[in-house]
């Protein structure tokens, strides 16, 4: 249709000599153009005069259609605790809550769960409630997002199962509650009895992985491995600095969670995976 | 110069001022590129936080943005107007002084801008976190501009205005009611204020603000730019002068409108959702007209873009506007911003323009312009060539590395697995997965900023070199 002419339009000498030809537009490109312009209209009247669209009802289509995919279970009625469930729950709590309320379930960050004291109640369904919706103001993540209701359930069904299986070392546990004391007193008084307390990888594994990485390689924390120290790399500060923490930085004060007897061991493990330090 | 040219030898044009805006804009390219190369490596290795509050990246990322957008684009733009608007217009800028002033006081704000930011002085939006006292001087220093500017076309010894006037003369009118209104507040005291917007209205009014920053600093200017520089560089007419009018005007009509594609699915009713899509998808082509006039003028110059480095930067940038002009209406797509918004994706398609267009721009220009505003040779071609190679290499790799970080974390971010659960529940495992992507953007952005310092160096050692005794002239003199 429209041909390129190639014709100076001869404003040159108003526009420091840059002269424009006087082409048509290019058809392919107002073919575009109006191309764009008919889909923006037919598209408007469409969503919200035809369809009716809005971002609601998509939101509830694809809620409607995960519900169809993958059926909400069943409530807590039925939630029965078997012992396979149990074993399933057992590698599930290793993994995601373990940081929190240590291997042992004897508490850290989170509270003791195998003691008689209970913030938020051991009746199974509240167990179960607390696991799925956290307890969000006081750093209990809401687990149900995230594991979703089988794996929550597995995991309060391991949970359940340790019930009173509170050590039985440790006479001050029921009545200091809240466990942070507890292990202390577990580590620290029964340090005598060095055997039966875990080596170094695993109360690394269990307390500090979450934030120097499983490497020790540094996340949140920094990496253990190099040889920076911003504390002191010799085995007093590193103990200190376990020991103390740095709460202003978000590392915890590890001395009454850990007691002296797994510091040590702790602080002497992440000393020799250091680099250039044996000296 | 083309020989059609017909200086007018009558009047004396203000170079000086042309001279400043160029120094100026070198010396924040180097700056702020080299605060978003350290931004860059704190992302790929916290380390380099130091650990010092100031230099964290919360606070130093939007030094890095303000200064490559209002430093490095703004003094570019502005240098490149006052050279070819008193030539458009055959007339000396109106007012010596209202240009220094514009000058001094636009350096000022940079450093004020770089001074308070660091120190957590900031409103915290976007492209505007500038505390209230520095945004008074920003409306100040501009509005005298515009004033010198308007005055100088009042006074203009020529009838026609050449289309790169009329796109400057957008960003001119655009660019104080868009700050004005987007930094309407309550000063509670020197450095804090409350905006008189809550809630969406707030966010709507940002990015109101936020999509026009892009449509009239970081493209309608640049355009002008590249409708006096371009044919100038390679001694061409201008494709079609039909061609510019009409998207010149269905670009700045329909750019106003399409702001609201940043805030697709959120609290913003339904209906302007759709306003911001449609506009955008409405944007391509008046985008791609620019694109079609700059790369059609470049027929039968093509020879030309073998040998001479302002021309390549020139043809690589407008094919990198029309690269971004096509993504940007894409990522306006409901379903296509339900997977790209939040994610990295965004960041790529920001540096394609950023980068390949405004910066590559900038560059071609700053080649062109310093020879002749100091009457010199250029140092060194195969510098300025070599500039180039590594500036196109630098944001290839930046922006493939974003896209492949920006897909990868909004696939991982809604994948769910066979029971319906997230499949990365752990928001912290996707975040790892973006390393290796910063590490090649690291790479990317590394290249460009090298190039920016070949070019500071190249551009200096033309400035101090001996005169050339047949310069290319300035009419003026
Ligand atoms: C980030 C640390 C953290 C992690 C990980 C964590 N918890 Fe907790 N948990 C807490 C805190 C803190 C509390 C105490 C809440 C309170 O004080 O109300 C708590 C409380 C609880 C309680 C209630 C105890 C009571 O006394 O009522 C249960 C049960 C529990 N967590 C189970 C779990 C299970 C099961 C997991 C793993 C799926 C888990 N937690 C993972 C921090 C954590
Ligand atoms: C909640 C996160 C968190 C946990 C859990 C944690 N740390 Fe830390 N850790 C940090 C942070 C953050 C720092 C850095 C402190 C600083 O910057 O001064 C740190 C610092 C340290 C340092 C000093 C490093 C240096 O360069 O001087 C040592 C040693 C250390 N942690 C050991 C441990 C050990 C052992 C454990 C387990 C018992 C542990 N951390 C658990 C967050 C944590
Ligand atoms: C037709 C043209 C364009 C359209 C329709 C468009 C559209 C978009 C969209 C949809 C986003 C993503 C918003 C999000 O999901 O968060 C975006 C971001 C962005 N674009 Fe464009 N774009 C266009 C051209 C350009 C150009 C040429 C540049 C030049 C640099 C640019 C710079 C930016 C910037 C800086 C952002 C980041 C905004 C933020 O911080 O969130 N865009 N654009």
């Amino acid at each position: 249709m429209a041909k390129e002419t190639n014709e100076i339009l001869g404003h040159g000498d108003e526009a420091d000599g840059i002269e424009e030809y006087d082409n048509p537009l290019p058809d392919w490109w107002l073919g575009l153009f109006i191309l764009c312009i008919v889909y923006g209209i037919g598209y408007t009247i469409n969503y919200h005069f035809i369809s009716h669209d809005s971002q609601e009802k998509r939101y509830l289509a694809q809620m409607a259609e995960a519900e169809i995919r993958w059926p909400t279970p069943e409530g807590p009625a039925s939630f029965t605790i078997t012992d396979e469930l149990v074993a399933e729950g057992e590698g599930v709590f290793a993994q995601t809550c373990a940081s929190c309320h240590n291997a042992n379930l004897t508490g850290g960050i989170g509270p003791n769960l195998i003691d008689d004291t209970w913030i938020h109640g051991n009746a199974p369904e509240q167990v179960l409630a607390t696991v799925t919706n956290g307890v969000s103001d006081k750093g209990m993540p809401a687990w149900g997002p995230v594991l979703g209701p089988k794996k929550v359930q597995a995991v309060t069904a391991f949970v359940l199962s340790k019930q009173g299986s509170a050590p039985a070392t440790d006479p001050t546990h029921a009545t200091t509650g809240e466990g942070q004391g507890g292990d202390a007193a577990a580590s620290g008084e029964g340090s005598g009895d060095a055997a039966q307390l875990p080596d170094g990888p695993t109360i690394y594994a269990t307390n500090c992985a979450a934030c120097h990485g499983p490497e020790m390689k540094g996340l949140v924390g920094p990496n253990l491995t190099d040889a920076e120290w911003i504390h002191g790399g010799d085995i007093d500060s590193i103990k200190h600095t376990i020991t103390n923490g740095v709460p202003e930085k978000g590392m915890v004060a590890w001395g009454p969670i850990l007691g002296e007897a797994q510091i040590d061991i702790v602080a002497r493990y992440v000393q020799s995976q250091g680099a250039g330090l044996q000296d | 110069m083309s020989p059609t040219t017909l200086p007018d030898r009558s009047v004396e044009y203000d170079d000086r001022i042309v001279k400043q805006f160029v120094i100026a804009t070198v010396i924040w390219a180097m700056a702020a590129m080299t605060i978003g190369f350290i931004l860059a490596l704190q992302l790929a290795w916290w380390p380099a936080n130091m650990g010092i509050p100031q230099l964290t990246f919360g606070r130093l990322r939007p030094v890095h943005t303000n200064g490559v957008i209002f430093a490095f684009t703004g003094n570019f733009v502005f240098g490149g107007i006052y050279y070819s608007s008193q030539r458009l217009l055959k007339t000396r800028m109106w007012n010596d002084l209202v240009s220094q002033f514009h000058f001094w006081g636009w350096q000022a704000i940079i450093v004020s801008v770089v001074l308070t930011l660091p120190m957590g002085m900031t409103q915290g939006k976007e492209y505007a976190e500038m505390i209230w006292p520095i945004d008074v001087a920003i409306a100040v220093v501009f509005l005298s501009f515009v004033l010198n500017f308007a005055m100088t076309i009042a006074n203009r010894r020529v009838k026609h205005l050449y289309v790169a006037l009329w796109f400057y003369i957008s960003f001119v009118i655009t660019i104080p009611v868009l700050h004005v209104v987007n930094n309407l507040v309550i000063p509670a005291n020197l450095w804090r204020s409350y905006p008189i917007y809550s809630g969406m209205t707030d966010a709507l009014v940002q990015w109101w603000y936020g999509h026009n920053a892009v449509g009239f600093l970081l493209t309608t200017p640049i355009l002008g730019l590249m409708y006096y520089f371009l044919p100038r560089a390679a001694e061409r007419p201008v494709y079609s002068y039909r061609l510019s009018i009409v998207h010149f005007w269905a670009l700045v009509f329909l750019y106003i409108w399409a702001g609201p594609h940043h805030l697709l699915y959120s609290a913003l009713p339904d209906w302007a959702q759709t306003l911001g899509m449609v506009f955008s998808v409405m944007l391509i082509a008046p985008s791609w007209g620019g694109m079609l006039n700059g790369l059609l003028t470049l027929r039968g110059a093509w020879d030309k873009v073998r040998t001479d480095p302002v021309l390549k930067f020139m043809a690589v940038a407008v094919s990198f506007y029309g690269m971004s002009t096509f993504e940007g209406p894409m990522m306006s797509i409901r379903a296509v911003s339900a997977l790209s918004h939040y994610t990295n994706w965004v960041v790529g398609h920001v540096h394609s323009g950023a980068l390949g267009w405004v910066g590559m721009m900038g560059f071609g220009t700053l080649y062109w312009l310093t020879p002749r505003l100091w009457k010199r040779e250029i140092y060194s071609l195969q510098l300025a060539t070599a500039h180039f190679w590594l500036a196109t290499i630098g944001v290839v790799l930046y922006t493939v590395a974003m896209w492949g970080a920006g897909l990868t974390e909004g696939l991982m971010w809604r994948a769910v697995d066979a029971n319906g659960q997230l499949q990365y529940p752990i928001f912290l495992d996707i975040v790892a997965q973006m390393q290796p992507f910063y590490w090649v953007r690291l790479l990317g952005g590394g290249l460009y900023v090298v190039g920016v310092y070949m070019m500071a160096f190249n551009l200096t050692m033309t400035i101090t070199s001996a005169p050339v005794s047949s310069p290319e002239p300035s009419p003026a003199k």
